[in-house]
């Protein structure tokens, strides 16, 4: 089973706090919504309402990359033609359903106080790492979601080889 | 149904719509909505207006598409984003490679 852990929520009458976090593991990950399981998380953080477009999107962004990247090591490269693309995503499948180890976390921490407040966001995985700097060409059909992540949270850093990718928003 | 499509009466010009989430799930729908018009027509249009959300994988797929439209600026024309899809396509700088409208 998916380990779901709410280690805590705590909130007073201006302020809130909380940590969530799923880890997925092997056969778990072949079906695996998780993105809509943060955002029901995240739902009653007050102040990120305004955010959620954005919240959806570097959730799905960096829980791609673990996941494809990450644990079943697809390459991109395929992506340049529809035929290609296709194989990319027939790879993507082939590997899910053969899948039997690698393992995916997420971790969500926040705290808001008096409107203003800052999430954190945690996606780790079992792969081998990546070396960032990498950019696609203009019309490469793949090769942005690093860029959407960075544009779209406050900041943007990864450890561990890259196999830790952690993303904040702040509001106010 | 997730992509609509639509062809002009004198067949120029191909409007697609996408409804709901345009991400890697609905990949091989995207594609066939334009592979199988034959000729290829001169305009393409993809309507956004019932877009909720857009990611990476998408932004891959409309590339595509322009590919094979001949890869000019010209040929793909997105209308109706919504303001977080409009966000992500500005920051992929797509309105310096689409009509934007």
């Amino acid at each position: 089973m998916a380990r779901v852990a709410t280690v805590t929520v705590r909130a007073q009458r201006k302020r809130a706090s909380g940590r969530w976090s799923l880890e997925l593991a092997g056969r778990e990950l072949r079906h695996a919504e998780p993105v809509s399981a943060c955002m029901r998380a995240l739902a009653a953080v007050p102040g990120l309402v305004e955010n959620r477009a954005a919240l959806r999107l570097v959730i799905t962004e960096l829980w791609t990359n673990a996941l494809e990247h990450g644990v079943l090591r697809c390459n991109s490269s395929l992506k340049c033609s529809p035929a290609g693309f296709e194989a990319y995503y027939d790879q993507r499948r082939r590997r899910l359903q053969r899948l039997a180890a690698g393992w995916i976390r997420i971790r969500l921490a926040w705290n808001s106080r008096s409107g203003r407040g800052a999430l954190a966001i945690e996606v780790e995985d079992s792969g081998r790492g990546f070396r960032r700097g990498w950019r696609a060409r203009a019309v490469a059909p793949f090769g942005r979601g690093i860029a959407l992540v960075e544009a779209h949270s406050d900041s943007l850093s990864y450890s561990r080889g890259g196999r830790r990718a952690r993303a904040t928003f702040l509001w106010r | 149904m997730t992509i609509l499509t639509r062809l002009s009466r004198d067949n120029a010009t191909l409007t697609i719509d996408v409804v709901g989430r345009f991400d890697y799930r609905v990949h091989a729908e995207f594609r066939r909505a334009y592979e199988a018009v034959s000729p290829t027509p001169e305009r393409v249009v993809v309507d956004l207006a019932q877009t909720d959300f857009i990611d990476s994988s998408a932004l891959g797929m409309l590339l595509l598409l322009r590919q094979h439209c001949g890869g000019d600026d010209t040929c793909v024309t997105l209308v109706n984003a919504k303001p977080a899809v409009a966000r992500v396509l500005g920051v992929a700088a797509f309105p310096q490679m689409f009509q934007v409208a």
